[in-house]
Order: C-alpha cells, then structure tokens, then sequence
C-alpha cells in the first residue's frame, strides 16, 4: 500500500553576498501566504518547521508593520523546507496522483561564503558541508544586488568582477573536499540563474535589459565561473551558467541615506518575480532536461541525478488523462524516446493555447496536482512576457 | 586583532563592518572560537539584537552598535562577545556588559568598521 502523503522534493540553492536580499526573500516568499488575506484555490504552503516558519513570518511582518530588514545571518547556512500541500477531495483525487505533497527545500547560505576566507576552521569545514547538502539543488539563484549596481552605475563591472571572482575562488577554495579522488561530481545544480535582487530600485532595467549588462560589463566572468563548475561536475554539456536571468524585488524600500541606507518603509505588496521561484524550481528543470536530452547525449548517470523529480512531476501533470493526446504524438524513436518518457516530454513541450487549455480542463475535473502544476508552467511564461524572466533555449 | 589592541585575552568577539562579514575577530586563545561560541550563545534566538546569558563558564552578551553604525544595507551592526567567567562575573545585564566590554574594543572598532576589511586580514 502506497504511503501517504507522497512528498516530491525539490531544492533550491540561494547564493549572494552578504545584504544582498537572501533572507528578505525568503521571508517574502513565505509571510505573504500566511495572511488571512492570500487566497490560493489549489494549495497551501507551510513551514515543515513551526519555529522556521514562525521566524520568517516575524521577519515579513518585522518589513511590513516596522519597517525592519530582518536581522544579518551569522556563521550558519539555513534550509527551509516548505510544503505545497494541495487542496482537494483527497479521498477520490489522491488515488491517481504521482504524489499529494511538493516540498521545497530552500538552502539559504551565508553571504561571507562569498566575502572572506573563513575566521576559523570549524567555518571552513562548514562551509565544505553546506555546499555539500545543497549539491543536490536543480537550481541555484546567483544574486546580483541591485543597490550595488546603483552604487557603481557607470562602472558596473567593477562590482561585478569582484562578486564572480570572489564566488569562484571560493568554490575553488572547496574543490578538493567536494570532488572525492579527484572525480567529477554527478549531482549537482545544473541551471545557474543570474538574479537581480533589488531590481524595484533600477527601474530602467527589464530582464533582457539586465542580461545585456551582464553580457557587455561581465562576459568575461560569467565564463569563467562557468568553466569552473564545468570542471567540477560529469558531463558538463548539460550546464546553464548565465544562459537564464530573473528580477527579483521583494518588496520596495524607501531608504533614508542620511541614516545609512536605514529603511523608512517597506512596502511588501509591491513585489517582482518571488512568485516565480516555486515555479522555477518545480517546471524549469523538467524543461531544461528534455531541451539537453534531445540536443546531447547524456550518461544515465547523470540523466538520473539531473532533474531527478522531472519523470514524477511530469507523470503528476499528465496523470488526468486529458493530455492522452499530446503525450500520443511524441515520437517514439530518436535520442529523446531512449532518454525520456513520452509524457515528459509531452509535459516539458506543453504551452501557449494548449497550456491554458490543460490548465482549465485539470480545474474543472479537480485534478488539483494537474492543476498546479500547469499553473507553475503558465507562471513561467507570464514571467517571460513579463520581461522577469529569461530562460535558456539551449 | 592586531598587536596594538587592548588587552582583551579570553575574549571571543563576532561582528563585521560596514562592507566585511561577520567573522571572529577575537578567538579567545582557542584554535578554533566557533564551537565555543556556538555553545555559549545556545540558548540565544539569532534574532534577538541584545542579550545577556550566563552559561556554565561564560557570558553570552550580544548588544547593537553603541554607535548604531549599519552596515552596507541598512543594518544595525550587532556585537556578539563570549565573555569568560573572570571577567564576566558582574555582568547580569546587557547595559553592564556593554560598560564593561566595549571600552576594550571600541577604539579598534571606530578604526576599522568602515574600512574594506578588517586590518585582522591586510
């Protein structure tokens, strides 16, 4: 008998300098589903930690009613887990669910990983442990901060220098304890997102605004980053460094410059793109995985580890039975048909019309995970046209 | 902490700058201040700005800046001392313990808070 609820797990891996919104967005990711005011018809989000949740929903009432900036991370890394846990008749609609409950792990990592060399050894070898448990991230978001970009306008490419530079030495700082005898890893964050946190104060930029800055000011150390991970991880083919980009903003902050930057206010209604991050660590690698299988080969090894949710999620999706047509006309020979199941590929090439469609038919039957699911693929493309999102087509 | 600071043996001292990151500036003697302050802070939410916990040999004291100088985002740069039994036995409150400690380091601090790291790391 099946277990329940069945959890599928996915991680994602949060990376920026001290300051530069790490715990402020996840405090905004989370405080605002907890209001009585947030509606949400087909899932609730919860802390799987009562203390965890009630410490980010302190920080996001701390923003809101206070106009206070959570508190500064010390020496430690945090995960949150967070359950979607989907509404619904359970009795009838759990029977042909691929699982009832999506969890997000979110791996929150101190910012000095990216500043200093560690002040004691105790932090080093911590450092080495906290890269470990996130290697198993899809996703890692690579924080930009908006204010620094301010700060340097003009010269963006000396903050942006030193941000890459300093989070590939310490990566390269670690490598030896992270490959063991030398050999390259199998599971680690393949999709490495450039993310402009604090993006409300450049208003100017959308996100293919924001990618043409990187591109003309730091090119150079977007590479280099990337050929770094390339020589960590097996088969480097299937590696997004830089090729996907979002805009982030938490909430606005009016900030007071005769009291350093201290925030006046803080008006958490006003957010970009935090909605978009559930959505991208659920539907993006899932994406990402039949784009690489039809375009390289990729060892079974590594096929196993890269996305390992992708089979699962995509059986949630087209578990319903109204996309028997769509999975119907997937090729059933080629690289694609050895390397992934009809229905994710299906689920990955579903979109636009076709989307909506599936997206409608799954609410009306009350297939709630169906449902859900099309809704975090509908997000992403609002994302898109939104100009918050950029994503690969590699 | 360089060789002209107070004399602040035993002390264990986490905060960072302006720009720096949190980092221990003061060991305490010890190879390695990390477990020992985590011991000592326990009992101590990270979320709180002030506190004052006296556990088996040692002081947890943790205030903000007496100065209220931020750091690069805003925030109220805090303090976090492991203050050893010797020198902690009259403290009971964070208002004392900031009379009693802060003199030690404070000179230090005013030079090197807003400097692009700590002259711990030149």
């Amino acid at each position: 008998m099946a277990k329940y609820p069945r959890v599928r797990e996915q991680h994602v891996a949060v990376f920026g300098e001290s300051g530069s919104g790490k715990t402020v967005l996840v405090s905004s990711f989370y405080g605002p589903t907890q209001q009585g005011s947030y509606k949400n018809d087909l899932w609730d989000l919860v802390a799987d930690d009562t203390g965890q949740g009630s410490r980010l929903n302190r920080n996001f009432v701390g923003m809101r009613d206070h106009a206070t900036a959570p508190p500064p991370t010390r020496t430690d890394s945090t995960t949150y887990y967070f359950s979607v846990k989907l509404k619904g008749d359970t009795a009838t609609a759990s029977k042909d669910r691929t699982f009832d409950t999506l969890r997000l792990a979110w791996h929150d990592c101190p910012g000095e990983w990216f500043e200093e060399t560690p002040s004691s050894a105790a932090e080093e070898s911590r450092r080495v442990d906290t890269f470990r448990s996130l290697m198993r991230s899809d996703v890692a978001m690579f924080l930009v901060d908006g204010r620094k970009l301010l700060e340097h306008r003009g010269e963006e490419e000396r903050y942006l220098s030193t941000l890459f530079t300093n989070f590939r030495q310490g990566l390269l700082r670690i490598k030896g304890d992270l490959q063991a005898d030398d050999e390259r890893i199998v599971e680690f964050p393949r999709i490495w997102i450039i993310a402009l946190s604090k993006a409300d104060l450049l208003p100017e930029l959308d996100v293919h605004a924001f990618r043409d800055m990187i591109t003309w000011k730091a090119l150079g150390d977007v590479e280099r980053l990337r050929s770094t991970i390339a020589e960590l991880v097996d088969t480097p083919e299937a590696l997004s460094v830089g090729d996907d980009f979002l805009l982030l903003s938490s909430a606005k902050f009016e900030l007071a410059p005769d009291r350093d930057n201290a925030p006046e206010s803080i008006d958490v209604t006003r957010q970009m793109g935090v909605d978009l991050v559930l959505p991208i660590a659920t539907a993006l690698p899932l994406e990402r995985r039949v784009q690489w299988t039809a375009r390289m080969n990729i060892p079974r090894k590594v096929l196993d580890s890269l996305a390992d949710g992708a089979e699962t999620i995509a059986a949630g999706l087209v578990a319903g039975g109204f996309l028997t047509k769509v999975v119907a006309k997937v090729p059933r020979v080629g690289r694609l048909s050895t390397a992934a199941s009809p229905a994710l590929v299906a689920a990955a090439r579903l979109a636009g019309d076709a989307l909506k469609d599936a997206n409608e038919q799954a609410r009306a039957n009350r297939d709630v995970l169906a449902a859900t699911l099309t809704q975090f693929k509908l997000d992403l493309e609002r994302g898109v046209e939104e100009r918050l999102l950029l994503t690969s087509r590699k | 902490m360089t060789s002209a600071s107070p004399d602040v043996a035993g002390l264990i001292w986490l905060t960072r700058g302006k720009s720096w990151g949190f980092r221990f500036i003061l060991d305490g003697g010890l190879p390695d201040p990390l477990p020992e302050y985590e011991r000592v802070f326990e009992r101590v939410d990270q979320d709180e700005p002030a506190a004052c916990d006296r556990v088996a040999g040692a002081v947890a004291l943790r205030f903000p800046d007496p100065q209220k100088r931020r750091d690069a985002s805003g925030r109220v740069i805090p303090h976090d001392f492991v203050v050893p039994e010797e020198l902690g036995l009259a403290i009971e409150t964070v208002d004392v313990g900031i009379e009693l400690v802060w003199p030690l380091v404070s000179e230090w601090y005013d030079r090197v808070w807003d400097a692009a790291k700590p002259v711990a790391d030149t």
